[in-house]
């Protein structure tokens, strides 16, 4: 094992981004030149004074992008971690309970399933009074769906390993098992799990709020996003470039970070998917 | 698993791909729809909304959605008595009328060529029978509420009528006869239920276009020329109407041929302003937005405390918000409502000029004085405590005015909370007076009748003076008696505030001049005020020699005087009113009068 992989190049190049994200939106009061609710000549296009210009009421969008970054990304970690604690608890319980429990936690996992999630979405958001605090909720009803089943699974096998026979044989109560035993087996995929949820929940916020169902006076990208593509000259002038491109290459970097951390991590952490196959062994 | 994720994921990155790329595929859809022009066809294709907004309905008298873009669909279609265009009032389905002294009996003579769009010949007849249609349909035509001042309708012969009213109506002309669209009576006498009347025969009418496709799933309509017209030579042969993404963009390419855009839709209207193939006109929207308050007196604390009101007023910079999210694109607006450009305008109602010294002075003297953070606080033993917080509720459309909004008010120590909700919401509040403050917009600020209670926003407003007012200028014939009752309504509002009116945008009109340049704006707006620039008589020939200098002359002389030549002969008309001479032109005079526009050619 002496060699770099692809993987961990990608991998250390995805934290990196996530990294410098997570600066960004902690240190956003120092680093963006303006308050973003400050109000400036509207539609300026970019100066020294306005790196990116300014939007159709005269906020910086530098600044309202850097800003986005601290609402894009609460969001996301907020919703990926508690949906990862919910569905990690349930998928324990229902893997290692078994029995009506465990049957009717699975039974809901498949209804949810079958659930066309963002249509539902949507549906919800639409009907629902427009604040950050919706959306967190909306996602994270959907959003524990997946590491319950994935968890519940990955419990059914540890459960019947010797060692876990050996504790309980010792008089190893439930929880002492489940806490000492089988969670750390989990652990590895829980934090694939969360870093795909979290990649994932960037991509739907940004599309909710381009759609107008989001919390517009958070500013997320996708808001930023959204007052730009109603801007009636968004297209046949040049406003596009520094009004629409920056959030929407934010969006794709934060994914991009999200989905080559859990790339590389995926085949460290699972033992499944661990495969010969690299540039050095 | 790990397959499954990814998969999710693109689906999900795929989906906002299609939103955003759906402006630019809409363009390719647009095409397919477009009916290949053939030589010598003059097809005109005007941009009705944006994709999935541009739906108004069927547009039959009793289906079409009763907004003005909905009506103007309709009226298409189905001609009324009278019209108006850059000027005024003009004569359609009625070539000339007078009115008695009293104000309450006016006689129509009708024109003798017109038909409907299946042959039949239109009479007298049609018209008691719309009329009547419409006193026993009450309510089913949601357009209008005035009927009730309609008694009973004479026929005197095939082309004259007498329609009496039980109370004189100013705006008569105007508010019936130039809006309540006439019906056939062989097709409407079998129908007893008119809001579900939607086939072919519920289109059939005696405008100057005839209905050919409507989708409404695409929000498109279709017409083609209806070339009896008896109003005027028609020169287009087909209209279309459709949704668009991005006007601007379909424009540019060509997909259409006209756009209207408003307030600070300016940006994209001054790309246009250097580009040969366009012309733009520009028009007063006769619209505004507006904070309604709640003034109920039991669950409106504080804002149902005029005092409180005009402190809000003192310390909202309306020229702000004009610079900022309008961009210029419209003007600070009339605190009595009615907008600067109508002829009922009343230039000296109180403006509240951005002034926070006396905001900050008047909430002092309300009492809220403690302050936390920069945010006052209720006085003790009011009917709220803590910070002086309201919500305001406004649409997604008006977000932006409100973060300017929420800014302002806090620098007189205001907290606002900015909650965005759906019409039918905000409806809800309104009705059962559950609200703070709304933003809210609406049109036809160019005729008085808007500001009729409870119909007008305001709908917790209460005030006996104002009530008794409106209803004294309802039936009030003398134009300047009028006007001084219309001025104190106005300065009414402007002193107690039940809402604060905050802009009137500008409105224009761009268009590509080979297709079709006689586009205009019409006196007031068309029918009772609708601002757009889908006037049908933009389709007539003579019309067309208009836009120089960017001013429309659509003085149409030779109307007027063909009806004069024709009134002076000893007709039909003037047998039913043997004891006088019927000058046209005189009549014209005084109903002109009547409604306050400048008469046409009265010497």
């Amino acid at each position: 094992m002496t060699g770099v992989t692809v993987k961990d190049v990608l991998g250390s190049l995805g934290l990196g981004i996530l990294v410098i994200l997570v600066a960004v939106s902690i240190f956003a009061p120092q680093i963006a030149p303006y308050d973003p609710h400050d109000t400036y000549k509207p539609m300026e296009h970019p100066s020294s004074e306005h790196l990116l210009g300014t939007n159709d009421v005269g906020n910086d969008i530098l600044s309202e992008v850097i800003y986005g970054t601290r609402v894009s990304l609460f969001i996301a970690f907020t919703v990926s971690i508690t949906a990862i604690v919910i569905g990690t608890a349930l998928g324990l319980i229902a893997g290692y309970s078994g029995g009506v429990l465990g049957f009717l936690i699975m039974r809901i996992v498949d209804i949810f399933l079958t659930i066309p999630r963002l249509v539902l979405i949507i549906v919800i958001a639409a009907f629902m009074p427009r604040s950050i605090w919706t959306i967190i909720v909306v996602f994270i009803i959907f959003g524990w769906v997946m590491t319950a089943r994935i968890v519940r699974s990955e419990v059914l096998t540890l459960r019947s390993q010797y060692y876990v026979e050996s504790a309980r044989m010792l008089g190893g109560s439930d929880l002492y098992i489940l806490w000492r035993h089988i969670l750390p087996n989990v652990i590895p995929l829980v934090v694939v799990q969360f870093i795909m949820e979290a990649s994932h929940v960037i991509i739907a916020e940004a599309g909710l709020s381009f759609l107008g169902l989001g919390d517009p006076v958070a500013r997320s990208w996708g808001t930023t996003f959204h007052y730009a593509f109603e801007c009636p000259n968004i297209i046949t002038s040049d406003v596009w470039m520094w009004w629409m491109l920056p959030p929407g290459l934010c969006i794709v970097a934060t994914v991009l970070g999200f989905t080559f951390v859990g790339y590389a991590l995926e085949e460290r952490l699972n033992p499944k998917l661990k495969t010969v196959v690299g540039m050095g062994v | 698993m790990k397959k499954q994720k990814t998969v999710i994921t693109l689906v999900f990155a795929a989906l906002i791909c299609s939103a955003a790329c759906m402006a630019f595929s809409v363009t390719a859809l647009a095409e397919e729809d477009n009916v290949a022009a053939t030589d010598g066809d003059r097809i005109v294709r005007s941009v009705g909304g944006e994709v999935g907004t541009s739906d108004w309905r069927y547009p039959a008298p009793f289906t079409f959605y009763p907004r003005g873009p909905g009506y103007v669909r309709m009226s298409m279609l189905f001609d009324t008595l009278t019209w108006k265009d850059a000027n005024g009032v003009v004569p359609a389905l009625a070539n000339g009328w007078r009115v008695s002294d009293d104000g309450k009996t006016w006689t129509f003579y009708l024109n003798k060529d017109a038909r409907w769009h299946d042959g039949e010949q239109f009479t007298a007849d049609d018209v008691k029978f719309t009329f009547d249609y419409m006193k026993d349909y009450e309510g089913e035509f949601t357009w209008f509420e005035a009927i009730d001042y309609v008694d009973n309708v004479e026929i005197v012969d095939d082309y004259t009528v007498i329609v009496s009213l039980n109370e004189p109506m100013a705006s008569f002309l105007v508010d019936i006869a130039g809006n309540m669209p006439i019906l056939p009576e062989h097709i409407w006498s079998s129908v007893s239920d008119p809001t579900k009347f939607t086939g072919d025969d519920a289109v059939i009418g005696t405008g100057p276009m005839k209905l050919v496709e409507y989708n409404s799933a695409e929000g498109f309509y279709h017409y083609e020329a209806n070339y009896d017209y008896y109003n005027g030579k028609l020169i287009v042969d087909e209209f279309i109407t459709m949704g668009v993404s991005n006007a601007a963009a379909s424009l540019k390419n060509g997909d259409v041929d006209e756009a209207t855009f408003w307030g600070s839709a300016v940006d994209a209207v001054n790309e246009f302003v250097d580009d040969d193939d366009f012309e733009i006109i520009t028009g007063p929207s006769f619209w505004v937005l507006q904070i309604i308050f709640n003034c109920d007196a039991d669950k409106g604390y504080p804002t149902n405390n005029v005092t409180f009101r005009r402190a809000i007023a003192y310390g909202i910079d309306r020229e702000e918000i004009v610079e900022q999210k309008l961009h210029g694109g419209g003007v600070a607006a009339n605190t009595g409502i009615l907008h600067p450009d109508a002829i009922w305008y009343n230039p000296d109602c109180e403006g509240y000029a951005y002034n926070v010294a006396e905001a900050n002075a008047i909430l002092d003297s309300l009492g809220f004085t403690e302050k936390v953070d920069g945010i006052r606080q209720y006085p003790s033993g009011a009917e709220r405590s803590g910070d002086l917080k309201f919500v305001l509720y406004t649409t997604g459309k008006y977000l932006r005015e409100g973060e300017l909004i929420q800014a302002q008010l806090e620098k007189i120590g205001i907290k606002i909370e900015l909650t965005p909700s759906d019409w039918t919401t905000i409806d809800s509040y309104l009705r059962d007076a559950e609200f703070d403050m709304v933003i809210s917009g609406h049109g036809g600020i160019a005729n008085p009748q808007i500001m009729r209670i409870p119909d007008w926003p305001a709908s917790t407003y209460q005030s006996e003076e104002y009530t008794s007012t409106f209803a004294e200028q309802e039936v009030t014939l003398d134009f300047d008696d009028r006007k001084e009752l219309v001025n104190q309504l106005q300065e009414m509002v402007a002193e107690d505030l039940p809402v604060y009116t905050l802009y009137h945008p500008y409105i224009w009109c761009v268009y590509n001049p080979d297709v079709l340049d006689t586009w205009f704006y019409t006196r007031d707006g068309i029918c009772i005020g609708i601002p757009i620039e889908l006037n049908k008589l933009i389709f007539l020939a003579r019309y067309g020699d208009a836009n120089e200098n960017g001013k429309i002359n659509m003085q149409d002389v030779t109307v007027i005087e063909r009806m004069i030549m024709e009134l002076d002969e000893p007709t039909d008309m003037a047998d039913a009113n043997k004891d006088e001479t019927i000058n046209m032109l005189d009549v014209t005079c005084v109903e002109l009068t009547i409604l306050g526009r400048a008469p046409i050619r009265c010497e």
